[in-house]
């Protein structure tokens, strides 16, 4: 009796070291993400900061009526529905080779995942110039004799974005993918050859379908890492872009000048929204896939 | 002869393994080039003289109509193209040099950088160590609701979480570089990778331990930790590299053109000075670079248990 008193105030005590462990983070985490995020969503609710009247979701109307708030979704869903299919296909065919080399697997794995960590401001001004009016693509096109265009500035901007997007993240995706092929069994792929499978059929009906769940996660990260580009954008254009480059971070970014906090916090409220939205259609599909598997 | 056939069958499937082997070293080595391009460009273009470098990368020296096609064909442009090249014309030290001994205003931006990065990179880990253990032994109901929080929070991008920051610096007048500071050393992403690892970590041996009579943060220090040392490692890599490279955070907080890190000053530079930029760069890259080499062993396996999470 005694003892095991003794034994249920011992596990007292350690949970609630457990908790104490737990305290920093929590307390921090409260006051810098979570207490503010519902302040902004109260700013987001009322019309102006002064007179605190309550407008409902005005705010969240007038965003998105606002015309380069329209302009910068378009654009923002431009490139991530573009960049990170691509993004994705890249990576996995990289590691799909990768995975067919014998030697030097490592050390390539490890060439391609350095531009991750390279800081944005160091490499824009290769990007520039190559990109630029009198950079190293318009002295290729002219040496050709083809026509030349100031890339920067035309509607192709995007597409140069994305490029510069696939040069940083093929390597994080690449990682994904790799560890996913390795998971695969041999066997399946040695019963389908014994079974007469070809390599299509195969890469059909084996890879792709266990792949599936490391390329959700891939897409994911992918997503997540697409709002980074901001920083090279931003680097590239500075504060007020063409209209082609007029990202949503870019129409945050202003409103952040403007002080703008009604705005501002609509707008992060949708951006917010939308984010959350996509994590549970991944969860939920994630767990579709899972129970389908097992 | 069917014998010889068959052989000479093999030695042709042989070639082609061989042929296949060799295009596919060669695509991958491709690819890896292009990769490291860039940086390449960084490191040998810093050996160049200022001079050389102003009249090699200047862009916008023409005024001039590209569109223009016709006038260009016509052959005597005075156009000027970008000449970038790996060789500098001759080599010189000259440009670090000058940054080393020359310019404190640009040693002023690194060490801008070095305490923005080293106070948020040392207190996530201080946090994150203890909240992912304690996330892990808990046996609270709704633990997984809770870290399903911080894992929301983790992948909000940045000018999302720039919101509140922004409120609460307003709200206390926080200065700038506490505003970033602060949220930064809370960032749910330490927890959420080093959690990931503990999940792989023996638990007959924590329990037996505790069994012993060891308290908690005895575990903490004397087991857990030496054996976490690799995914600290990779946390320290992937906080500095993203705090390193900050942007968002700092254009929106520091108003004082001197109180800018080395991550937006430099483009500042690449305008200004350009002769002085590559070797910025590189000195930039550095510290990163270093980390990356260090930590190269553990990189790719930590990284993908982010991926056997879910």
């Amino acid at each position: 009796m005694n003892v095991t008193i003794r034994s249920r105030n011992k596990k007292k005590y350690r949970e609630w070291v457990l908790w104490l462990l737990l305290l920093p983070s929590l307390m921090g985490m409260l006051i810098f993400y979570l207490l503010p995020f519902f302040l902004s969503m109260y700013y987001a609710m009322i019309d102006n900061v002064v007179s605190r009247r309550f407008v409902g979701l005005q705010n969240f109307i007038d965003t998105f009526r606002n015309l380069s708030f329209q302009r910068a979704l378009k654009n923002t869903a431009f490139f991530i529905l573009v960049g990170v299919p691509l993004n994705l296909i890249c990576s996995f065919i990289i590691a799909s080779l990768l995975k067919k080399m014998t030697k030097l697997k490592g050390f390539f794995g490890l060439i391609f995942l350095i531009p991750m960590i390279i800081p944005a401001g160091a490499v824009v001004f290769v990007w520039k110039s190559i990109f630029d009016v009198n950079g190293i693509l318009n002295w290729v096109l002219y040496s050709v004799g083809l026509p030349m265009k100031n890339w920067l500035e035309s509607e192709w901007v995007l597409g140069i974005v994305i490029i510069i997007f696939l040069w940083k993240n093929i390597g994080i995706g690449m990682i994904l993918f790799w560890t996913g092929l390795n998971r695969i069994p041999k066997t399946y792929y040695e019963v389908a050859r014994v079974e007469g499978g070809s390599a299509m059929r195969q890469f059909f009906n084996i890879t792709l379908v266990y792949i599936m769940p490391t390329g959700f996660v891939a897409a994911l990260l992918s997503i997540i890492n697409s709002f980074k580009i901001f920083k090279e954008v931003f680097l590239l254009f500075g504060n007020y872009p063409s209209e082609w480059v007029y990202l949503l971070q870019h129409y945050m970014n202003n409103q952040f000048l403007a002080a703008n906090a009604q705005k501002l916090s609509a707008s992060a409220g949708i951006i917010s929204a939308f984010i959350v939205s996509v994590l549970f259609f991944f969860f939920r599909s994630q767990r579709k896939l899972s129970e389908h598997f097992s | 002869m069917i014998k010889r056939k068959n052989m000479i069958k093999r030695k042709n499937m042989i070639k082609r393994k061989t042929w296949q082997g060799g295009l596919l070293y060669i695509s991958i080595m491709a690819l890896a080039l292009l990769t490291l391009l860039p940086i390449v460009l960084l490191v040998t273009n810093s050996l160049m003289s200022g001079r050389e470098i102003v009249s090699r990368y200047s862009m916008d020296i023409t005024v001039f109509n590209v569109l223009n096609t016709e006038y260009i064909k016509a052959g005597d442009a005075p156009f000027h193209f970008v000449e970038m090249t790996f060789l500098p014309d001759y080599i010189t030290f000259y440009q670090y040099f000058k940054l080393f001994f020359k310019s404190p205003e640009y040693l002023r931006l690194f060490w801008n950088s070095v305490i923005l990065c080293v106070p948020i990179v040392v207190g996530q880990c201080i946090i994150s160590v203890p909240a992912a253990y304690a996330f892990e032994r808990l046996q609270w109901k709704y633990k997984e609701h809770l870290f399903f929080i911080y894992i929301i929070v983790m992948l909000m991008p940045t000018q999302v979480l720039l919101v509140p920051h922004y409120l609460l610096a307003e709200m206390v007048t926080l200065p700038p570089y506490l505003a970033i500071i602060l949220p930064g050393i809370f960032s749910p992403l330490g927890i959420f990778l080093l959690r990931q690892q503990l999940k792989g970590f023996p638990h007959e041996c924590l329990e037996a331990a505790q069994v012993d009579g060891a308290a908690h943060g005895n575990i903490l220090y004397h087991i857990v930790l030496p054996n976490m040392k690799p995914s600290v490692a990779v946390l320290v890599m992937i906080t500095f590299a993203d705090y390193w490279n900050i942007v968002d955070q700092a254009i929106v907080f520091i108003k004082n053109v001197f109180d800018e890190p080395m991550s937006i000053a430099l483009s500042k530079v690449m305008q200004n000075d350009t002769g002085m930029f590559f070797a910025m760069a590189c000195f930039y890259i550095v510290p990163i670079v270093v980390l990356f080499m260090a930590c190269r062993d553990y990189i790719s396996q930590e990284l993908s248990f982010v991926g056997v999470k879910n």
